[in-house]
């Protein structure tokens, strides 16, 4: 096999990887920023949005081209080693993805969790009108 | 016409890094179409409009990924490698796609969280103004 063959193959391998994870995590994201913001069309763009970051930086990672070599046929071990490499890419940038939409949910929830400045005095910053 | 072995080689690289390319887009184009356009409506606090803008993405990601892709392709070389040929080459490309479209959604972020801030909370949490209704429709009934 040619390593430019291989090497779309491993790149369609991740981006089968991180659509996999993207379907695995997708439902539960949804549900959990429904859950925060109490609005569903919010909570879907949200999800929507961090499971194209998930699937972008899957993808992103796995072209990493570490062992390959440039042109020509490969020999099986050293085209399942630079294999292993492409995948391990991958796996890194799935990492980093989950690793940012998770911190970035962990600091909505704080948010969401903390009282309001105006509540806290007495709800005089909702005043708006003139005639209050 | 025949093509020599290293030919043949730069033209697989080129059809096969496409074809990754405009798989990824599409299926981020399918994760994103069915979440974000609710949201666009009421951010857009126009049905029509948010349509618009959802779909002006959507086709923009679309094309900019094989776009990115082919232009890659035709550059002769990474600065840093000049001589990027077969395997460096087709990562050229699939890094150009994926940088590009990471770059649209970004954009897609910031703008979302500029009309976020504009909204007024209440409007916010209870999914905003009925869509469906133009802003012209809306001042008529006001009226």
């Amino acid at each position: 096999m040619t390593a430019v063959a291989l090497y779309l193959v491993g790149a369609a391998a991740s981006v089968l990887l991180s659509w996999l994870l993207v379907r695995l995590l997708r439902g539960s994201l949804a549900d959990l920023l429904t859950e925060l913001w109490q609005s569903r069309a919010r909570a879907a763009f949200w999800a929507a949005v961090g499971s194209t970051a998930i699937l972008l930086l899957g993808v992103f990672g796995g072209t990493g081209t570490g062992g390959y070599p440039a042109s020509g046929d490969v020999s099986f071990s050293r085209g399942f080693f630079a294999m292993a490499s492409q995948m391990r890419s991958t796996l890194g940038g799935l990492f980093l993805a989950l690793f940012m939409v998770a911190f970035a949910v962990a600091m909505f929830s704080m948010n969401s969790d903390r009282p309001r400045r105006g509540h806290l005095r007495g709800g005089a910053e909702d005043v708006t009108g003139p005639e209050a | 016409m025949t093509l020599t072995g290293a030919e043949s080689e730069e033209v697989f690289t080129l059809l096969g890094g496409l074809a990754v390319a405009l798989g990824t887009a599409a299926l981020a184009a399918h994760v994103l179409v069915p979440g974000v356009r609710p949201h666009l409506d009421v951010l857009c606090r126009d049905a029509r409009l948010g349509r618009f803008w959802g779909r002006l993405f959507v086709v923009s990601l679309l094309l900019a990924m094989p776009l990115g892709a082919a232009a890659a392709w035709f550059m002769p070389g990474d600065i840093l490698r000049p001589e990027a040929e077969g395997v460096r080459r087709g990562a050229l490309m699939l890094r150009a796609a994926a940088v590009l479209a990471l770059g649209f959604l970004w954009a897609l972020l910031l703008v979302a969280l500029h009309f976020e801030a504009r909204l007024p909370r209440v409007a916010r949490r209870d999914g905003g103004e009925a869509p469906g209704r133009s802003r012209s429709e809306r001042g008529a009934v006001g009226r």
